[in-house]
């Protein structure tokens, strides 16, 4: 797993390096061939040091690694890994003052005062430039910032849980009304004991969540944890701050260490701000709102309704442990993340719309818009048909066609999507030909999983559900439904947008192009917004000095003639729906085989261009979320 | 603790006054026997799913692990069968079924609402919303109730629906429109398909959708306890696997699988087979309603200061947690907005889109029943291949009722009673894979004889047998079996719990020789049970 993180002092892969602080943190479990064995892996060049044939991605058979006697320390360093960061963002930062922090072969100065136990830290990360280092904070600071349930009830009351066990337990000594809750997901929690023994990674973690015993589901305070969890000194934070109406995000800082700290890592107005978007938590919590992938049914990766986790696929200390065993399922997750997010969602707009008497003055209305652009984060759908399984393919998830519950739901346009179906047969055809795998693999440093050898691996197989595919987020829809009820546009102006490259939802960089048109502010005065009139006249502007397009063939046209045709025409929803209906009508009338093509390479195609997007790319945390095959390049 | 010494009613929920604890006494008492009957008729299948227990007749100590299984209440098929309608499109197929041209199963009314949550929405001139009524009660408990005292019902539609409702919109009919008379009590029997609880938009009471039966539930959870393994030899864990394997469910539903899954879980353990442990229902056995999560709601900017979408969410029937209990037991419950706000429902957003329809409102909130956790196993289990059909078919009876009533006892699943020293004739035994000439036997003790008056084939796979039924006056007291064997030998299990032998004086109706009722066996009965989409005691 490499993680991801915008430094520009490591510019080559923006990769985490495995420093020997690291490394003594885990100590119990490595031995100095490992450490020989990271330290060498640092350069960032593609050395392909698996055979493989053209086109295909590494499928060497696992070896070296589960082997050689290595294998065992090396699976557990890298399992205390997790949940989601190779170590805390500031691990660089607290290299030790004598020995240079190499990153992608990159050296680079990073001096930090180690940190002292006793106080409430600060880092932030930037997207840029030199990382900060972690401070303590002032009286000052904690009390404008740290006014969450944590740090009200813990940190501020000089609490400092570094384990899984002992903040569970300060908890429920701080607040005893507080239920606890705990899911679990894992990229590979559904891989067969023929594959992979208990005792392999599957990249398993927990969830752990707090709320009022009247409403457990009003989370006050979400908890990142590696599995087993119970000694886990790997603590990621999040809590709800009623106060300031955001999410403040902690971390502890060298964990395992007799220095170990608690730090602060920002709140939810830091999620999009120039400096720290895309940094520290914010390379995954894109809104600053709490996130979870695979947000519907059938929950990928999730212990769900739809998928358990069974107690004998798991390290006998996490079957063992009650998190595991009172574990809830991601449906009870899903309905917490959406109401938390949605919570935060609502009172950010409201901060960006404020007025009286007719008139609200808007700002940040760039941000807004780019909901509707470029998207902001994404989700991730699939069919409820198990890859694996017996039954055709017929519930193909619509948003990964197209944006459908906004275009339908939102936007009320009318259209029909075709009743399409792979059948069993062709889906196993082409998985076969293409030679989709899902394979555990442990990149060393600057490695991408391409090139890192596969530990085990189902092939052919992918995913467990079938058909994974990112998809629109439900932060995006639900802010675009909130901006419509705000009047800060209206559907014609949200439905010319979002029809701009219709067959791609997400990632489309002719739509995210329009972004440049959004104005930073607006105002709606007697119910009339400015910021469609000017988004539109700039749009204008623009398409006047373009080459005319075949409006028959209009997905062939810029963005902003795209936007036109929906904009400008004299019935606005005739014509979106008669271009979606052009869209869809493609999948209809193909042949089985025609027709699985299409679609499994819609799908390939979006789960590439999920792995290349800016920021977004950063969701793609672990080998095992997407499957490999020759059309993954 | 020691042995349970009765099943209580759903939530506990006392329907009685002070001035009618007789009648309470005898609902607790019938109601304990019901649920005594399912699972004991669970236990007695095979293969015997040697990790279920009866909690009537098994020590449950005071720290036995209680687990809790939930799922989301909208119609989990719906988005499956129509995913490519769009959400809106599934959200009023959940309120109002699909369109008669889709044939969409389970047939019936409410049929399609099989989570077992069912709803009513009530919607003002304009359109909108004004109330949503859900309900996870079970049918079988409204049938016992009827027959203790059909005034309490009367009682409990006129609070849950209003006061308009009748007594006699609640009886069963005969095709004429003669009120069917239950010989045991001596009074019409109930119809749970009355029009105060058969439509999505008149109102809801309890449960009618036919797999949404709560002797379902306790076979589900019985067949759930039988661990699986695959041709190969590889433990077959996932839902769709398990339900598809063990036939105990449809794999698409939200409930089934995962009740399954759950059940499994805990019976195979975490270190082996043997770790795990032996499971039965929690009492007060049930499905209850939980509180959704509000956090996904937004009230209009009119709404008054303070007010909090909680506060459109009323209890009717049953309750929220209290201390210590781990789910709500919450059976009847409504979504409406005070008056005096002035607004309604349709102007509440749920993730941003105005409630237009209830199953909005199922997509936020979970139905969770509770199952006892017993260790250590007192054998190891083993690991059986999947369930397939016998070859040649066995014989198997879900029913056996005084032939007016048969329709009626296809949905209660409440046994049938004779007093000892009685004949009855006219009795319907409806049964499946059966041969014309095939014995009928009522077995488990001695004193009940039957004779055949005739048979009459329904379709390919049932027939309905006429009979006369004789309780001696020496009969034990207790319930019989009913077993089947067909010419070729092919026979069984035997059916517990069927028939009930009383003492003499315990029915209110003629007993004596009792001719079923005014209404001589015919097509109607016939009839019905055609339309229903699935036989009593299955998913």
């Amino acid at each position: 797993m490499i993680a991801y993180v915008a430094d520009a002092a490591s510019s080559t892969c923006d990769t985490f390096d495995w420093d020997p602080i690291v490394m003594n943190n885990y100590g119990a479990v490595l031995s100095s061939a490992i450490v020989a064995m990271a330290l060498t892996t640092t350069a960032c060049n593609n050395s392909r040091s698996d055979n493989s044939d053209s086109g295909k991605r590494v499928v060497s058979p696992a070896k070296a690694v589960s082997e050689s006697s290595q294998a065992p320390a090396i699976e557990a360093a890298l399992n205390s890994r997790l949940p989601t960061r190779t170590a805390t963002f500031a691990k660089a930062a607290l290299a030790a003052p004598a020995a240079p922090v190499e990153a992608c072969g990159q050296a680079q100065a990073k001096r930090c005062e180690p940190t002292k136990p006793g106080s409430i830290y600060k880092y932030i990360a930037v997207n840029q430039g030199n990382q900060p280092c972690p401070a303590p904070m002032s009286e000052t600071e904690i009390a404008q910032n740290l006014n969450d349930p944590f740090s009200t009830s813990l940190l501020r009351n000089g609490k400092f849980p570094l384990s899984v066990a002992q903040l569970t337990a300060a908890i429920a000594e701080a607040d005893p009304d507080l239920v606890i809750r705990s899911y679990m997901v894992g990229e590979g929690s559904q891989i067969p004991l023929r594959v992979a023994d208990r005792d392999k990674s599957r990249n398993l973690r927990y969830v752990v969540t707090w709320g009022p015993s009247k409403s457990p589901q009003n989370v006050q305070i979400f908890l990142n944890a590696s599995a087993p969890g119970k000694e886990s000194g790997f603590l990621q934070v999040i809590s709800w701050d009623d106060q300031r109406k955001l999410f403040n995000y902690f971390e502890v800082l060298v964990p395992g260490e007799s220095n170990a700290v608690w730090s602060w890592a920002g709140d939810s107005s830091l999620a999009r701000a120039p400096d720290t978007k895309g940094a520290g938590c914010f390379d995954c919590h894109h809104n600053g709102v709490v996130i979870m992938k695979e947000l519907n049914l059938p929950w990928n990766n999730w212990q769900s309704p739809r998928a358990q986790i069974a107690p004998d696929e798991v390290p006998k200390a996490v079957a063992n442990e009650t998190l595991f065993q009172d574990l809830n399922g991601a449906d009870s997750y899903e309905s917490v993340v959406m109401g938390s997010a949605q919570t935060y969602h609502k009172q950010w707009l409201q901060a960006h719309s404020v007025g009286a008497d007719g008139k609200i003055e808007l700002s940040a209305v760039d941000l807004m818009l780019e909901h509707l652009t470029a998207g902001t984060t994404i989700n991730i759908v699939s069919s409820a048909s198990l890859s694996a399984g017996d039954d055709d393919i017929s519930d193909i998830p619509s948003n990964a066609l197209l944006w459908d519950d906004l275009l339908s739901s939102s936007l009320g346009l009318d259209y029909s999507i075709p009743a399409l179906v792979i059948p069993r047969a062709s889906y196993q055809s082409f998985v076969a030909e293409h030679g989709y795998e899902l394979a555990q693999r442990f990149p060393g440093e600057c490695q991408d999983c391409a090139n890192a050898t596969a530990v085990y691996a189902i092939k052919p197989g992918s995913t467990h559900f079938a058909l994974y595919t990112p998809a629109p987020s439900f932060d995006d829809r639900f802010m675009i439904t909130q901006m419509l009820q705000a009047e800060i546009f209206d559907n014609k102006f949200a439905a010319a947008i979002a029809l701009v490259d219709v067959g791609k939802p997400v990632f489309s960089s002719t739509r995210a192009g329009l972004q440049q048109y959004a104005p930073t502010s607006g105002t709606i005065i007697n119910n009339e917004s400015s910021v469609v009139k000017d988004f539109s006249d700039a749009v204008r502007q623009a398409a006047a000095g373009q080459r005319s397009c075949d409006a028959s063939k209009i997905d062939s046209c810029t963005a902003e003639q795209q936007f036109l045709s929906i904009y400008d025409a004299a019935d606005w929803t005739t014509a979106a729906q008669q271009r979606i209906q052009t869209y869809l009508d493609t999948f209809a009338g193909l042949s089985d085989e025609a027709r699985t093509d299409k679609l499994m390479r819609l799908v390939a195609s979006r789960q590439q261009s999920f792995t290349a997007w800016p920021i977004i790319s950063n969701l793609n945390e672990f080998c095992l979320l997407l499957p490999e095959s020759d059309l993954s390049q | 603790m020691p042995k349970l010494k009765t099943f209580d009613p759903p939530a506990n929920q006392n329907d009685f006054t002070a001035a009618e604890t007789q009648l309470e006494a005898a609902l607790r008492a019938r109601w304990s026997s019901n649920i005594n009957m399912f699972t004991e008729s669970v236990l007695q299948n095979k293969p015997a799913p040697t990790q279920y227990f009866n909690p009537l007749t098994t020590d449950i100590p005071d720290q036995a692990t209680e687990a809790v299984i939930r799922w989301t209440a909208f119609p989990a098929r719906i988005s499956k069968t129509f995913s490519f309608k769009g959400e809106r499109t599934q959200w009023s197929y959940a309120d109002n079924g699909p369109p008669a041209s889709e044939n969409y199963e389970p047939l019936g009314p409410r049929g399609w609402q099989d989570e077992y949550c069912e709803w009513s929405v009530t919607r003002n001139d304009a359109g909108k919303i004004t109330k949503v009524s859900f309900t996870c009660e079970n049918r079988e408990y409204w049938y016992t109730l009827w027959d203790i005292s059909p005034e309490v019902v009367l009682r409990l539609y006129q609070q849950l629906v209003g006061p308009q409702v009748e007594p006699q919109d609640l009886y069963s009919r005969d095709e004429v429109g003669n009120p069917i008379i239950n010989a045991e009590t001596g009074r019409p029997a109930y119809n749970g398909h009355n029009k105060w609880n058969s439509t999505t938009t008149e109102g809801v009471v309890h449960l009618i959708s036919a797999p949404n039966a709560l002797s379902a539930e306790i076979s589900l959870a019985g067949q759930a306890t039988i661990l699986r393994k695959d041709s190969t030899g590889e433990p077959i864990t996932d839902p769709a696997g398990l339900i598809t394997c063990s036939n105990y469910g449809i794999a698409d539903r939200n409930s089934d699988p995962h009740i399954g899954a759950s059940v499994n879980s805990l019976v195979r353990g975490s270190d082996g087979l043997g770790s795990g442990m032996r499971v039965s229902l929690s009492n007060p056995v049930g499905l209850y309603i939980q509180t959704p999560n509000f956090n996904q709601y937004s009230l209009p900017s009119s709404a008054p200061a303070g007010a909090q979408p909680s506060d459109c969410w009323s209890i009717l029937r049953g309750h929220a947690r209290g201390s210590g209990e781990a789910i709500d037991y919450i059976l009847h419950a409504v979504f409406e907005v005070p008056e005096e706000w002035g607004f309604t429902v349709s102007d509440i957003t749920i993730n941003g889109f105005n409630i237009d329809f209830g199953a909005q409102i199922t997509e936020t909130f979970h139905i969770a029943l509770a199952a006892y956790g017993l260790q250590p196993q007192t054998e190891a289990p083993s690991e059986l291949t999947c369930a397939r059909d016998a070859k040649p078919p066995l014989p198997r009876t879900p029913c056996l009722r005084d032939s007016p009533v048969l329709p009626a006892t296809f949905r209660s699943g409440l046994s049938m009673r004779i007093e000892q020293g009685t004949t009855i004739s006219n009795i319907g035994l409806y049964a499946t894979d059966v041969d014309t000439n095939a014995i009928i036997a009522f077995t488990g003790a001695p004193g009940v004889s039957l004779e055949q008056q005739g048979t009459q084939a329904t379709d390919e796979e049932t027939i309905l047998f006429q009979l006369t039924i004789t309780a001696a006056a020496d009969a034990p007291l207790g319930v019989r079996s009913v077993l089947l064997t067909n010419a070729n030998g092919a026979k069984g299990p035997a059916v517990y719990g069927l028939l009930e032998v009383v003492a003499p004086g315990t029915l209110a109706g003629e007993q004596t020789e009792v001719v079923g009722s005014r209404v001589e066996p015919s097509t109607q009965s016939l009839g019905v049970m055609r339309s229903l989409a699935s036989p009593l005691g299955s998913r």
